[in-house]
């Protein structure tokens, strides 16, 4: 009850997360306040300006809130007992409520969970990776931007953030290992490098591409739902590309001006590597076809609005993905079978509670009579954009600090920065895909995401560094989202 | 025979547009609706309905409005103009009924109140919420059919919740829409702005109220307390010290 624990797919890695004091309270206050704030909803009368659908939608939202953020019952849990509140209140009909499971953000986060299980299986993302460092890693140098830009392009392949930690994780070992560095060595700095580095290399590169991860799939499910804007594979890309770059390139000189490297540590021996890439052999058949799969999906994500002209139908984003995941089961074409698909339920189904309260919310009216309120209080619609821009980026990226899950985020920031967007008379795309971008910013301390606790097992670093290196390079994708808003962003026409 | 037939056709056309002309020129002629709030109250278990309309009369001093369905006339008062008898009068021409209300003041702006019951409206219908819903709940619908022919320029309406009662939702619901939720004086209204409405065309208007039976809030929070306590007990231990597996 006491201990959350994240086995990873690799079987040589487990990522076991011990609840510091101030969690096992929160834990053990979580259900009794979560319980009271509900009872509170219920007695007190409807506020004006609302009606009591919109009062406990609001009070079912803060109990979920508060029992997912304390952990005091597990997440899927409260998700299911979010599903009955809703219609039972009145606040959503049971139609509405369990209709979230056919939702297309649910269908996506499914289909990546078979895509990533294929990927994982196949080997192919191991291969690329120890392809490109023993071909082009000479230095220590040329080795960390080639794990960056390894982090980056399979992210285009494994819809997975811990996925890919799993993969790269015995890679980065590696690596240390090659060069020689060692816990005991008291300079090891390339060791702090290569783990930390990991960690924001492979949470930085997830803000570029949607699929990276399930949240950002239900960003834009939000975004859909809430202003009736699709937003498209390469737009996303094409926008967040940038200053994911810009961002992993400060997130390289940063750590080379925190950490600097001594002369001894740089020599690199890839002997261990290039064994192990001589072990992988020829690629095999399950490879090639996980390669023939995946070159589909990308092919047709990336054509994405030209495929009714190239082929004469389109295909959504969802709808590739299906596809692609029915591909992996393929007798004869495919690599997978049903039960070696790791499929997260229980992800799942705190997805559904998750956005069914979220999409409540903004459904009753809460949402716009909530910040309407806050904005006469604060007046907020004085600000100018690039004001608001600044202070939404800001919170989007350093929310991580009080909402560790990637999802709970979600469900918070984006519907409220759609509402901040509406009543402030701004284009809610504008504030709202940016936000989105901000959701992996997960790289501050350990606990925040499962991708920090598999790289913390190494030692190389301490909270303080990884708190000092993370935040540091936050604030120089807060400084670049914030260039960009007046350049790129406006250049594409997203503000 | 074939020229009996031309002329019989064009007998016809012509009288069917003689007829929509004159129509046309009668709606072209009559006063003029601006605008148009219906405020529905309750009194019993009828509705008392407030109707204020803004209108612009015409070279006679003429102004027609529409006749409710579900709801007769009691009084009607001016708040600006004179009204030249004291009840209006209802008019038929074809399948349109509407009321005609004549003032002294010829093309000018005047304001008026009328006053409407309808009969068993808050008696209300059980209220369609799907096969999970909370009890007592009861659908307030009103249905505003515009049977004259001309426009009225801007149409709101707002049913109260009786006292006693929640306003659950207003059926349809969307922040996206002009719908409102406002308080005025010992009522909560659940209201929609219809904006301009075309003739022959109906606006529907639906509150879900219901009826948050005695007692369900000390029930609930004796469960509060009970399942608090229990869980705190069965995990003392999280205070004590952290457990590391």
């Amino acid at each position: 009850m006491n201990e959350a624990k994240a086995t990873l797919s690799a079987p040589e890695i487990k990522v076991k997360k011990v609840k510091s004091p101030f969690e096992l309270k929160m834990q053990f206050f979580g259900l009794p306040a979560a319980l009271i704030v509900f009872g509170l909803f219920y007695s007190t009368p409807v506020p004006v300006g609302l009606s009591y659908a919109g009062k406990m939608a609001l009070g079912v939202f803060l109990t979920a809130l508060i029992l997912w953020v304390t952990e005091s019952i597990p997440n899927y849990t409260v998700s299911l007992l979010v599903i009955v509140a809703l219609p039972l209140l009145g606040v959503w009909e049971e139609e509405k409520a369990m209709g979230v499971l056919g939702y297309e953000v649910i269908w996506l986060t499914f289909a990546a969970f078979i895509i990533a299980s294929g990927m994982e299986k196949s080997g192919l993302a191991k291969r690329l990776a120890l392809n490109l460092i023993t071909r082009f890693g000479k230095s220590a140098n040329s080795i960390l931007l080639l794990l960056m830009a390894t982090n980056f392009l399979i992210a285009f392949v494994v819809p997975s953030t811990t996925a890919r930690a799993a993969m790269m994780f015995p890679i980065v070992l590696l690596v240390i290992e090659a060069f020689g560095t060692t816990l005991n060595d008291p300079k090891n700095n390339l060791g702090k490098l290569l783990a930390l580095q990991g960690i924001q290399s492979n949470n930085l590169s997830t803000g570029a591409i949607v699929t990276a991860t399930s949240a950002q799939i239900m960003a834009i499910g939000f975004i859909k739902d809430l202003t009736g804007q699709n937003i498209s594979w390469t737009y996303w890309f094409i926008a967040s590309a940038p200053v994911t770059i810009l961002t992993l390139l400060a997130s390289f000189f940063i750590g080379k001006l925190l950490f600097k490297i001594p002369a001894s540590n740089a020599k690199i021996n890839l002997s261990l590597l290039e064994e192990e890439r001589k072990n992988l052999g020829k690629m095999s058949l399950v490879e090639k076809k996980a390669l023939v799969i995946f070159g589909i999906t990308i092919a047709l994500w990336a054509i994405d609005t030209r495929q009714i002209h190239l082929f004469g139908f389109q295909l959504s984003l969802v709808m590739v993905a299906i596809l692609s995941a029915a591909l992996f089961f393929m007798p004869y074409l495919g690599i997978l079978k049903w039960k070696e698909a790791k499929i997260s339920w229980n992800l799942l189904i705190f997805a559904c509670g998750a956005y069914a309260a979220g999409v409540a919310l903004d459904e009753t009216g809460v949402a716009a009579w909530g910040l309407n309120a806050l904005f006469a209080h604060l007046g907020i619609e004085n600000m100018s954009f690039t004001v608001i821009f600044a202070v939404i980026m800001l919170i989007a990226s350093f929310s991580h600090f009080i909402f560790t899950s990637k999802t709970v985020r979600t469900i918070i920031l984006i519907p409220t920065i759609i509402g901040i967007a509406n009543a402030t008379g701004i284009n809610p795309v504008a504030l709202a895909l940016p936000a989105a971008f901000c959701i992996s910013d997960t790289i501050t301390l350990p606990p925040h995401s499962k991708v920090n606790l598999i790289y913390y097992n190494t030692g190389f670093f301490n909270v303080l560094e990884q708190m000092l290196y993370g935040t540091l390079v936050l604030l120089a994708k807060w400084g670049l989202m914030i260039i960009a808003s007046l350049t790129w962003f406006r250049f594409i026409g997203l503000v | 025979m074939n020229k009996i037939k031309k002329l019989s056709y064009i007998s016809c056309l012509c009288l069917f547009v003689s007829l929509a002309a004159v129509q046309t020129s009668y709606a072209g002629d009559a006063g003029k609706v601006v605008s148009m709030e219906d405020r529905i109250t309750p009194d019993g278990q009828d509705a008392i309905i407030t109707q204020t309309i803004n209108a612009k009369t015409n070279e006679s001093g003429e102004v027609i409005f529409p006749i409710w369905k579900d709801a007769a006339i009691e009084s009607i008062k001016t708040i600006s103009g004179t009204l030249t008898a004291e009840e209006v009068t209802e008019k038929t021409d074809g399948d349109q009924s509407y009321y005609l209300a004549v003032f002294a003041e010829k093309e000018k702006e005047v304001s008026f109140q009328v006053i409407l019951r309808g009969e068993g409206f808050y008696a209300g219908e059980t209220a369609d919420l799907g096969d999970t819903y909370p009890g007592n709940a009861k659908e307030l619908s009103f249905k505003a059919k515009n049977t004259t022919p001309i426009s009225i320029g801007s149409y709101q309406m707002k049913i109260a919740v009786p006292k006693g009662k929640e306003l659950l939702n207003i059926v349809d619901y969307s922040d996206k829409k002009p719908f409102t939720i406002t308080s005025e004086g010992e009522y909560t209204f659940g209201g929609f702005d219809f904006g301009k409405v075309s003739p022959g065309k109906e606006s529907k208007l639906a509150i879900n109220v219901f009826d948050k039976k005695s007692g369900s809030s000390v029930f609930l929070w004796i469960i509060i307390i009970l399942l608090s306590a229990g869980f705190m007990y069965r995990n003392l231990d999280l205070l004590k010290k952290p457990v590391n597996e």
